[in-house]
C-alpha cells in the first residue's frame, strides 16, 4: 500500500561522510522516495552528496520521511542508523561493527595460461598426528593451482570468512571487518578444468610459514600456474591459526600450546612438514593419484619453496626426498642443520636484507651453517626494505587494508620481487632454462643483493 | 552478498590521488563495492597506464558491469584506447564526471544494488551536487 511516513530524531554526532554513506546505501535499498530534511534544507537521501550537503550537525533535528510502498520500513531502518551511526566516535563505534575498508585484491598473475584451483583432502593413515593426541592419521588441506581450460567462472575464495576472522582475532588485529581477508578478489577459477597435455607441467610445493596457512602464498601460487606450472599449498593442520575441513570442522593451531624453549619444538615442525611433503607426493604422483589432473603433472621435475619454518622444511624435505630437485627457503631460519653428507641438488636463499646479511647474529647463522653444506648449485640473495610478510601475500592486505606493520617495502614490490625470482630459480632449475636473473644483481630489482658469505 | 556489484575503476594521472579517491569511496560506501585505482604510469609518474587500466577493469569486473571515472579528460583517450580491445567492452560505462564526488555517489549506489546504467547516472550528476 503506497504511504507516506515521517519521523524526527535528534543527531547525536555530526552527519558526515561515513553517517551519510551508510544512510545513502540503506536508502537506496529500499522502493519509496526518502528524504532527510534540517531546518529548511532538504535532501534526497538516497544522494549521499546532497545528505552530505546539509552539513547536519550535533545536536541539530532531523526528519526522516519517505512516501511508497515500503515507507515505514525505510523511515524505521534510517531513523536506526542515524541513531547509531551519528554516536560519538562516528562509524566505527559499537553497534555498527567494524569501520569498512577496501576490498582487498591480489595482484594478477604475469603469465598467459589461465589458472585453474580446487582443494584437496588428504589423510595419511601411516602416521599418526604430530600435534594432536588421539588422532591417529595425520589429516591434511591441500590447494592445487594449475592451467586451466575456459570456460571462465567464480574465483576461488581466498579464504572462508570463519577462517578470516580466526586468523584476524588471533592476530589481535581489528579495525577491519572480520570476514575482509574472505572477501579478498583472486585470480584463480574454482574447480575450473585443467588444460594441458600427459605431464606437461613441473611440480611446485609451497610450504607457509607457521600460524599462516597456505592462503598467503596464492598471489606467488597463481603466477606460477599462470606460467604452467602445477602448484600444491599445505596446510599443515594445526600449524595454522585456521583450517577448514570439507566435513565442516576448522581447526586451530593447536600446536602452538605445547610449545615450549628449548625442548625442540621448530625442529619437531620442520621434520613433521617434510615427512607432510612426502605424503602429499606421493598422493599426487604415484599410482592412483588423490587429484584427477594428476596426469598433468611431470613427476620427473618436482621442487618446493616455503616461507620461514616452511622454507626450513624445504631445506628437511630436500634431504630426506629425492623426488624434489630444487629448493627456495625465503626468510626462514633452519633449526635442524643439513647433514654432514652436504646437499648437492639447487638451493635459494631468498630472505630479509635486515636479518639475512651474512655476518650478522641470530638466524642468519643458520643460513652461514648450511650454506657450506649445500654443495651444488645455489644463491643468497636479500632484499632491501622487506619484512618477514614481504614474501607473501600479507604485506599486501596489509597495505591495502591500512593494517599497521613496520616500515616496508610496499607489499605489491616485495610480491613482484618473490614471484620473479622464485620463477627463476624454478624455470632455471626445473625446465633447463638458464635464468640472467639469478647470475647477478639485476637494474629491475636493485632491492635484490646478492651475497657470498 | 548474493548478487554482484558493479564494479567501479577510477583512472587518474596521480596514483595517489586515485588510490585516496578509492579509498574515501570505499570508506563512505561501507567497503561492499570493488574499487580499483589505476592511476600513474607504470613507472609510478605522473600519467596515465593502459596497462594498469586494463587490469583494473578486469579485477573490477563481478559480472554486473564497471563504471570508469577519469580524472581529466586526457585520461579519456587511455581509457578508449584500452576498452577497443576489452572484450567485456559492453559491460563498460565511462562516466563523465567529478573525479572524488562522482566517485563517491557512484559507489554509494552501487553498494546499495544499483545497475550499471544508475552508477553511471550517479557519478554524472555528482556534477550538480552543491557542497555550500
Amino acid at each position: 500500500m503506497p504511504a507516506s511516513c515521517e519521523q524526527e530524531i535528534m543527531l547525536t554526532g555530526d552527519l558526515h561522510a561515513r553517517p551519510a554513506g551508510a544512510l545513502a546505501v540503506a536508502a537506496g535499498r529500499f522502493a519509496s522516495a526518502v528524504s532527510v530534511t534540517v531546518g529548511e534544507r532538504t535532501a534526497d537521501a538516497k544522494s549521499v552528496l546532497s545528505v552530505m550537503g546539509l552539513g547536519a550537525t550535533s545536536g541539530q533535528h532531523v526528519t526522516v520521511s519517505a512516501a511508497g510502498p515500503d515507507a515505514r520500513e525505510a523511515v524505521a531502518a534510517l531513523v536506526a542508523i542515524l541513531s547509531e551511526a551519528t554516536k560519538v566516535g562516528g562509524l566505527g563505534s559499537s553497534g555498527m561493527g567494524t569501520a569498512p575498508g577496501r576490498i582487498p585484491y591480489l595482484p594478477e598473475p604475469t603469465g598467459p595460461l589461465r589458472v585453474g584451483t580446487t582443494p584437496l583432502y588428504l589423510k595419511d593413515a601411516s602416521r599418526p598426528d604430530p600435534w594432536a593426541a588421539g588422532v591417529d592419521a595425520r589429516e591434511l588441506m591441500v590447494s592445487l593451482w594449475y592451467p586451466a581450460a575456459p570456460p571462465d567462472g567464480p574465483r576461488a575464495l581466498y579464504m572462508t570468512p570463519a577462517e578470516s576472522e580466526l586468523q584476524l582475532t588471533s592476530r589481535d588485529i581489528t579495525g577491519v571487518p572480520p570476514d575482509v581477508l574472505s572477501r579478498t578478489r583472486t585470480n584463480a577459477v574454482l574447480d575450473a578444468a585443467p588444460a594441458g597435455p600427459h605431464r606437461a607441467c613441473p611440480l611446485v610445493v609451497l610450504s607457509p610459514g607457521f600460524t599462516n596457512p597456505r592462503s598467503v602464498l596464492t598471489a606467488l601460487a597463481e603466477d606460477l600456474a599462470s606460467h604452467g606450472y602445477v602448484v600444491a599449498g599445505i596446510d599443515h593442520t594445526y600449524e595454522s591459526f585456521a583450517t577448514s575441513f570439507p566435513d565442516g570442522r576448522v581447526t586451530t593451531a593447536l600446536a602452538r600450546e605445547t610449545r615450549r624453549p628449548g625442548t625442540g619444538f621448530w625442529e619437531k615442525v620442520q621434520a613433521g612438514r617434510a615427512a607432510d611433503v612426502s605424503f602429499v607426493l606421493d598422493e599426487l604422483t604415484e599410482a592412483h593419484p588423490a587429484w584427477p589432473g594428476a596426469g598433468l603433472i611431470d613427476p620427473a621435475r618436482i621442487a618446493m619453496a616455503g616461507h620461514s619454518i616452511g622454507g626450513a622444511a624445504a631445506i628437511a624435505a630436500l634431504v630426506a626426498d629425492p623426488r624434489i630437485r630444487a629448493g627456495i627457503d625465503m626468510d626462514g631460519m633452519i633449526p635442524t642443520a643439513i647433514p654432514d653428507g652436504g646437499l648437492p641438488r639447487p638451493f635459494l636463499f631468498l630472505g630479509k636484507q635486515a636479518n639475512y646479511t651474512p655476518g650478522g647474529e641470530g638466524s642468519v647463522t643458520t643460513w652461514e651453517r648450511d650454506w657450506k653444506r649445500l654443495t651444488g648449485w645455489k644463491r643468497w640473495l636479500v632484499v632491501a626494505g622487506a619484512v618477514h610478510a614481504s614474501f607473501t601475500d600479507l604485506a599486501l592486505l596489509a597495505d591495502q587494508l591500512g593494517i599497521e606493520v613496520e616500515p616496508h617495502l610496499p607489499g605489491a614490490r616485495s610480491l613482484e620481487i618473490t614471484r620473479a625470482y622464485v620463477r627463476a630459480c624454478f624455470d632455471q632449475h626445473l625446465r633447463g632454462e638458464p635464468q640472467v636473473l639469478l647470475d647477478g644483481p639485476s637494474p629491475r630489482f636493485p632491492e635484490v643483493m646478492f651475497c657470498s658469505p | 552478498m548474493s548478487t554482484a556489484s558493479v564494479g567501479i575503476v577510477l583512472v587518474s594521472h596521480s596514483a595517489e590521488l586515485a588510490e585516496g579517491a578509492a579509498n574515501l569511496a570505499a570508506q563512505v560506501s561501507g567497503g561492499t563495492v570493488t574499487i580499483v585505482a589505476a592511476g600513474g604510469t607504470d613507472d609510478g609518474d605522473l600519467g596515465t597506464s593502459a596497462a594498469k587500466v586494463e587490469h583494473a577493469l578486469r579485477q573490477a569486473d563481478q559480472g554486473a558491469g564497471v563504471v570508469v571515472l577519469p580524472d581529466l579528460g586526457s585520461a579519456v583517450l587511455t581509457v578508449r584506447a584500452v576498452l577497443e580491445d576489452y572484450a567485456s567492452a559492453g559491460s563498460v560505462l565511462l562516466a563523465d564526471a567529478p573525479f572524488v564526488e562522482g566517485a563517491v555517489a557512484a559507489t554509494v549506489i552501487a553498494a546499495a544494488g544499483g545497475d550499471l546504467k544508475a552508477v553511471a547516472t550517479a557519478a554524472e550528476e555528482a556534477r550538480h551536487a552543491r557542497k555550500l
